[in-house]
């Protein structure tokens, strides 16, 4: 059976990878993206089962790398991950459906990895 | 200025006491003359009475002796040389004219022989009176003769005058002897009691100059014979005068011309004119005293107009210093009409700010130069000031100026109202706070920024120093330490840069509420469990008293950011092995959260300033090295943006509790 695959979009090659290693050691293929166009590119070639998104990206934000996906038929979950703590964030996202909103340096990582895996195997979350 | 009301005062002076002091020298100059004038013609007529009242009698005593010797029974009893029957005649033929009194009769026969008198005086018998004055005197005249002043021997010693005349034989016309009919000169001055003379002196002088003098009613025993005073020889010579500047005596002569005697007053002029030094004194005293009044009067009057004039000027004075002040100031005043709304006054600050000379905006409203909204803002915070007559702060409003685009105010509002508590006016101060607040969203945005970009790598240190930690059972007992050590510095920097996230959203007042209904009891368990490492750490006793379904909808992040301020700082300030007492209920329509700690306190002196942004308590910046100073202030800011309130008791060295009471719907408030 083939794994489960998480994108990761996120301009800091240091927190993405951070955030592979445990994906991978729990058997998920993992992608880093780390700019806008680069994620256009991927959802006109392929698809994915979970992203997890940053907002401040170069290009165009997470925002419109959301918009552009659901656009290219990506209908999966996502979680909204970014150090940029305003009020007017979560309401953005929230309208499209996304209510996962993390502040990266204020969440553990162990509960950030929970929170995918409960995303991906819902009915089974693996502790 | 004084200089010039001194000149009026001067000015008004001389135009009323000058006319003044005129009228009453010239009309004080017409009352002497005519009171002197008065005085002396009032002399003059006490003179002229004299002289008619001199004349009548003169007059009545001659008919009187010519009608005695015209009397039969004495001519007859003449011729016949029985004398003394003939004066008896006369005497009762005299007797019968009760008007005048005669007290001597004499009686002579042609050859001047006294025959007869009457009274009888013995020794006066048979002495020729030939050569006497009145004697001679009758023989000159056909009439009788009036004759000069004598003094009758007779006791008691007195003045007479005697009207002599020849008595004749009726039938032969020859002279059969002469009368002398003789009266007392008191009797002839009697009258003259009638007479107020004041300090005068009135008296006859008989035509050789012997004076009779009437004043006073004492006996005239005396002749004094003035016919070498001039006044005196020219009444004897006819005139009829006034010597009203003869020495200081007036004397008014009036003379008997028939008679050749004259009538002579004589008084001191001192006294002639006392009436009229009297009445002069009196004129002047009164006019000086008017002059006075009038003086005293304007000079008042004066002196009111210059108070005025003063008061005027202080008030010119006082305008033009707070005109200075009012230009000057660097806010913007204005003042608008209360019913109108519309501009009455503009400072110049105000002109640079709008970009609007004053000229074209009084008389104008807020809606003839701002846009609708902004106008409307405006109009309907006048309403407010207006409506409750009370101060208004607008801590910020926007304003589109034509000059420099949309500034920011801080305006305060007054009403100006009159006695009754009507308003007037309404005052506006507005400071210009656009720059104070580019410079603050500056900062905040700065802040929010650095925040932002320094959060992403603790977050890769955060995980992957707990990736490590998931490989620890490799790790010796110095590596665990060691990586205890980063995970505890990165989780200090993180609330760090959490809490001046916070402090910055507050102050960009971007905090939105997200509200829920919260049970009290198990966030308090919550963060109590955040903080269980550094309570126990300390070794503090832990009391939660809440109890169950103790709810009200607010917004659970915030209060918890709240609660976790209180418990952090209760944590960190109490002595080791002390207690902190944590309580929440239901009270009074609302919810009640108490923190209670046996710490150090907060020193009285600066209470005031505890919820104060960066402020940290003296005994605090001791005892715990790290803190921002920013958590109270968050908690308040935030308890407050809840619609609570937050209160604190505090004892140095005993211990601080925390009061925080929230409505049970934040929204609701």
């Amino acid at each position: 059976m083939k794994n489960l695959h998480v994108l990761i979009v996120d301009d800091d090659p240091l927190i993405a990878s951070t955030l592979k290693l445990p994906l991978e050691e729990r058997g998920f293929d993992v992608s880093i993206l780390r700019s806008s166009s680069q994620a256009e590119s991927f959802f006109k070639e392929r698809s994915t089962d979970l992203i997890v998104l940053d907002i401040l990206l170069p290009g165009k934000d997470g925002v419109e790398v959301l918009k552009n996906a659901r656009a290219q038929s990506y209908n999966g979950p996502v979680i909204v991950m970014t150090n940029l703590d305003h009020p007017d964030i979560p309401q953005a996202f929230s309208r499209m459906g996304v209510k996962d909103f993390y502040i990266k340096s204020d969440t553990r990582l162990n509960d950030l990895v929970q929170k995918i895996m409960e995303k991906l195997h819902p009915a089974s979350p693996q502790s | 200025m004084k200089h010039r009301n001194r000149l009026s005062l001067a000015m008004q002076l001389t135009t009323v006491i000058l006319p003044l002091a005129l009228a009453g020298l010239l009309g004080g100059s017409l009352m002497w003359n005519n009171l002197s004038a008065g005085a002396v013609a009032r002399r003059q007529e006490i003179s002229d009475l004299a002289a008619r009242a001199l004349e009548e009698r003169l007059s009545s005593l001659l008919d009187l002796s010519e009608d005695t010797a015209a009397q039969v029974d004495v001519s007859s009893a003449m011729k016949l040389g029985e004398w003394q029957k003939a004066l008896n005649n006369a005497r009762r033929y005299v007797a019968h004219e009760h008007s005048i009194a005669i007290d001597h009769i004499f009686l002579a026969d042609s050859q001047g022989i006294q025959r007869a008198t009457d009274p009888q005086i013995n020794d006066a018998i048979g002495i020729s009176v030939a050569q006497s004055e009145w004697y001679i005197g009758a023989s000159a005249h056909e009439e009788g003769y009036i004759s000069n002043v004598n003094i009758c021997q007779v006791k008691p010693k007195h003045t007479v005058i005697g009207i002599a005349i020849q008595v004749l034989d009726p039938g032969t016309k020859h002279i059969l002897g002469t009368l002398l009919l003789q009266q007392d000169l008191n009797a002839l001055s009697a009258w003259s009691s009638s007479l107020e003379l004041d300090n005068g002196d009135v008296f006859f002088v008989d035509r050789v100059g012997n004076a009779i003098g009437l004043s006073g009613t004492g006996e005239h025993s005396d002749i004094v014979n003035l016919a070498g005073e001039s006044d005196v020889a020219r009444v004897l010579s006819g005139q009829r005068f006034l010597h009203a500047t003869q020495g200081s005596v007036v004397s008014a002569a009036a003379p008997v011309p028939q008679y050749g005697w004259g009538v002579i007053y004589r008084e001191p002029s001192t006294s002639v004119f006392a009436g009229r030094n009297k009445q002069v004194t009196f004129f002047t005293l009164a006019l000086l005293g008017i002059m006075l009044f009038m003086c005293l009067a304007v000079y008042r009057i004066e002196k009111s107009l210059c108070r005025q004039e003063h008061a005027e000027d202080e008030e010119e004075t006082s305008q033009k210093f707070l005109s200075t002040i009012i230009e000057n100031i660097p806010n913007m005043i204005f003042v608008k009409d209360a019913t109108s709304l519309k501009f009455v006054r503009f400072n110049r600050a105000g002109e640079e700010l709008l970009g609007i000379p004053r000229e074209e905006l009084i008389g104008k409203s807020d809606h003839d130069f701002f846009p609708e909204d902004q106008a409307k803002s405006f109009i309907q915070n006048d309403r407010t000031v207006l409506d409750s007559g009370k101060l208004l702060d607008i801590p910020e409003e926007k304003l589109l100026s034509r000059n420099s685009g949309l500034r920011w105010l801080h305006t305060r509002k007054v009403p100006i109202l009159d006695a009754n508590g009507v308003p007037l006016y309404l005052l506006g101060i507005s400071e210009d706070i656009t720059k104070q607040k580019e410079t603050e969203q500056e900062k905040n945005s700065f802040v929010s920024i650095a925040s932002h970009q320094l959060r992403t790598p603790l977050a890769t240190i955060r995980w992957s120093s707990e990736l490590l930690g998931e490989k620890i059972s490799n790790f010796s007992d110095t590596q665990k330490k060691m990586l205890g050590n980063i995970q505890e510095a990165v989780r200090h920097m993180i609330d760090t840069i959490q809490t001046l996230l916070r402090a910055s959203n507050i102050d960009m007042s971007t905090l939105k509420l997200s509200t829920s209904t919260v049970d009290i009891g198990g966030l308090l368990d919550d963060v109590c469990r955040e903080h269980a490492a550094h309570i126990e750490q300390k070794g503090l006793k832990l009391i939660i008293d809440c109890p169950e379904h103790t709810r009200c909808i607010t917004d659970p992040i915030l209060l918890r950011e709240v609660l976790a301020v209180l418990v952090s700082n209760a944590a960190a300030y109490s002595r080791d092995g002390g207690s902190v007492t944590i309580r929440g209920r239901v009270e009074g329509g609302g919810v009640y959260i108490s923190v209670a700690d046996h710490g150090i306190g907060i020193p009285a002196s600066e209470k005031e300033k505890i919820f104060t942004k960066l402020f940290r308590a003296s005994n605090a910046l001791e005892t715990e090295v790290n803190g921002t100073g920013l958590g109270l202030f968050i908690a308040r800011s935030l308890i407050e943006r809840l619609g609570g309130t937050i209160r604190f008791d505090s004892k140095q060295n005993v211990g601080t509790t925390f009061h925080i009471s929230l409505p049970l719907h934040a929204l609701h408030v």
